[in-house]
């Protein structure tokens, strides 16, 4: 029997840093543009773009990422500034889940990834259920009280009368310098959760025999759910993680669909950046709200993939 | 007093990370760590924290403050200290035990990868016509009309990598090419503790990386010596052998029947892409 936990802390430290320098410029990045959002973006605006139905307008935000594309590690700083500018909750909440999921680069890998394995069925099929699976949550979501979901500080962001955070006004000079201030706090906040989760991630992608989770390939249930931990536990860039996730040659497409389409969503260190903004009770109920969707929807999606009578692309 | 510190944290904190970038960047270090894809977009964030290190440490004096008044943001100089210093410390602690390489245990827990099903790369179709070899595969030629490879005829083409051996294993125009011939093979030793191990066999690994680190996977081929070799786990050696390709379990499984072993320096890049 192999021993499940062998850990070496130089192959931690050079795991770690990876997953810090590879996300790292997404962040910069996603901050930067929380910064620009916040002192440029007029309070509402979002608001009058999408549509005045509630449901409609969950539905277009969970295409938004196709026009404005973000990863999963930029995602957070930019819907927090999004709701200070006055979009509603449920339609941040969608952005953010399918943004990195419904967006051309992510399309792209996925259909060179999974060549000789149904590439444009399966690129196709995680879009769509990813954009799904990130709209229902928007649903529920715009059912329950914003108190409920935000933790206070970020409540108390949002209620300021004027929508902004340090103040839209002023010669653009002066505005620059408070752009590049709040993309600067909100880089620092962000980067602490993101560097405890790219550790949590580090001991597990190192330390842990990866070998434990090769019987489980044999149900779709149970390969589907491990396949789905799996993602949580690697913590990879929706960019690249389909090449990853065509290699489980041992496992089922549809628990591939699962790895694809709940990593960008959860993943450790995106619980220790949800947790920045979001309330705890909430987001284990989100955590948990994802996990049950997408394994439910993706082992059924069996006959989606694997239809006995259509010729396969 | 308050802003003066955390105006000056903000800049430490900002600086130190983009040295660390830039200086990983530009020493050719940042490839122990990223995919060559990734390594610009790195650099470029170095580049940029520290121009925002330098923002902020002329920035007017009310956009700082109006900054630290921000909901979520460190208030008191304690707490600015302690974010600081998770900012940093883990940062240096782990640059400085980092290796730039993974250890046998690493390898252990990841498990080898001795197919081409289990490459974690877009896989070539083994029963495709013509074949469109990836550009993640290094040293092999692609085979000429007649479906044959020489690398002989092919001066110009880098030597064959561990990977190939894999891509061989499954492509009978590439294996043509290699078999019965002698190539010379860089890698890292691993002991041969499960199948015919007969004393005189081990494995040569190469790691192989998609977009950073982490996902590295140990791409392996088993070496037949004449002697049992006297190595170091994860010692890199040299290794000039004659592929050859017999059928293990139904399969065909690479096999490089070595003429000779020698311990080497690393190569310039220590995994495959």
């Amino acid at each position: 029997m192999d021993e499940v936990f062998r850990f070496s802390f130089p192959d931690f430290s050079l795991s770690f840093l990876s997953i810090l320098f590879e996300g790292l410029p997404f962040l910069l990045l996603g901050t930067l543009l929380s910064g620009l959002i916040d002192q440029f973006l007029p309070a509402r605006m979002m608001t009058r773009l999408l549509p005045r139905n509630a449901y409609a307008g969950i539905a277009v935000s969970g295409m938004l990422g196709a026009v404005f594309p973000m990863c999963e590690c930029g995602v957070v700083p930019v819907i927090r500034r999004l709701m200070a500018k006055g979009l509603p909750v449920s339609n941040a909440i969608t952005y953010m889940l399918a943004a990195p999921i419904v967006n051309p680069i992510v399309a792209l890998s996925t259909y060179a990834a999974f060549q000789g394995q149904q590439p444009l069925r399966v690129t196709i099929v995680r879009l769509a259920l990813g954009w799904l699976v990130a709209v229902i949550v928007g649903c529920v979501v715009h059912r329950l009280s914003t108190g409920a979901i935000l933790r206070k500080a970020v409540v108390a962001e949002i209620m300021q009368p004027s929508g902004t955070t340090t103040g839209a006004s002023g010669v653009i000079a002066m505005r620059l310098w408070r752009a590049m201030a709040v993309a600067v706090g909100d880089f620092l906040n962000m980067t602490i959760y993101f560097i405890l989760g790219a550790a949590a991630a580090a001991v597990f992608n190192t330390a842990v025999n990866q070998s434990v989770i090769d019987p489980l390939a044999s149900s779709d249930w149970l390969a589907t759910a491990s396949l789905m931990g799996l993602a949580a536990i690697l913590c990879l860039c929706s960019t690249s993680d389909a090449f990853v996730a065509a290699t489980f040659t041992s496992f089922p497409l549809v628990a591939k669909l699962g790895f694809l389409v709940f990593g960008p969503m959860v993943d450790i260190k995106l619980l220790f950046m949800y947790s920045s903004v979001f309330r705890p009770k909430f987001l284990v109920g989100l955590v948990v709200a994802l996990f049950v969707v997408i394994l439910l929807i993706c082992v059924r999606l069996d006959v989606v993939l694997n239809p006995p009578l259509l010729p396969l692309p | 007093m308050n802003v003066m510190i955390h105006r000056f944290l903000t800049v430490g904190v900002l600086a130190t990370w983009a040295t660390v970038l830039c200086y990983l960047s530009f020493s050719g270090r940042l490839s122990s760590y990223l995919h060559p894809t990734f390594q610009p977009l790195a650099t470029a964030c170095g580049i940029a924290l520290g121009i925002l290190a330098i923002l902020v440490l002329f920035s007017p004096r009310e956009v700082m403050a109006g900054a630290g008044c921000e909901p979520g943001a460190p208030r008191s100089t304690i707490s600015t200290l302690a974010f600081a210093f998770v900012l940093v410390i883990p940062l240096l602690v782990t640059l400085a035990f980092s290796k730039g390489e993974f250890s046998a245990s690493t390898v252990l827990n990841r498990g080898y990868v001795e197919s081409l099903e289990n490459v974690v790369a877009p896989v070539v179709e083994p029963a495709a016509e013509s074949v469109p070899r990836d550009e993640t595969v290094v040293g092999a030629p692609l085979p000429g009309e007649n479906g044959e490879v020489d690398y002989g005829l092919v001066e110009e083409m880098p030597p064959p990598e561990i990977i190939d051996l894999l891509y061989a294993a499954q492509l009978p125009e590439m294996r043509d090419g290699l078999e019965g011939e002698e190539f010379e093979f860089i890698g890292q030793y691993m002991p041969l503790t499960d199948g015919p191990s007969q004393g005189n066999r081990f494995r040569l690994v190469r790691m192989m990386v998609v977009c950073c680190a982490a996902d590295a996977q140990p791409v392996a081929v088993t070496v037949e010596a004449n002697q049992s070799p006297k190595f170091a786990e994860m010692s890199w050696i040299k290794v000039r052998g004659i592929p050859s390709f017999p059928m293990v379990d139904g399969q065909t499984r690479p096999l490089l029947k070595a003429t000779s072993v020698e311990k080497t320096d690393p190569p310039e890049d220590v995994f495959l892409y």
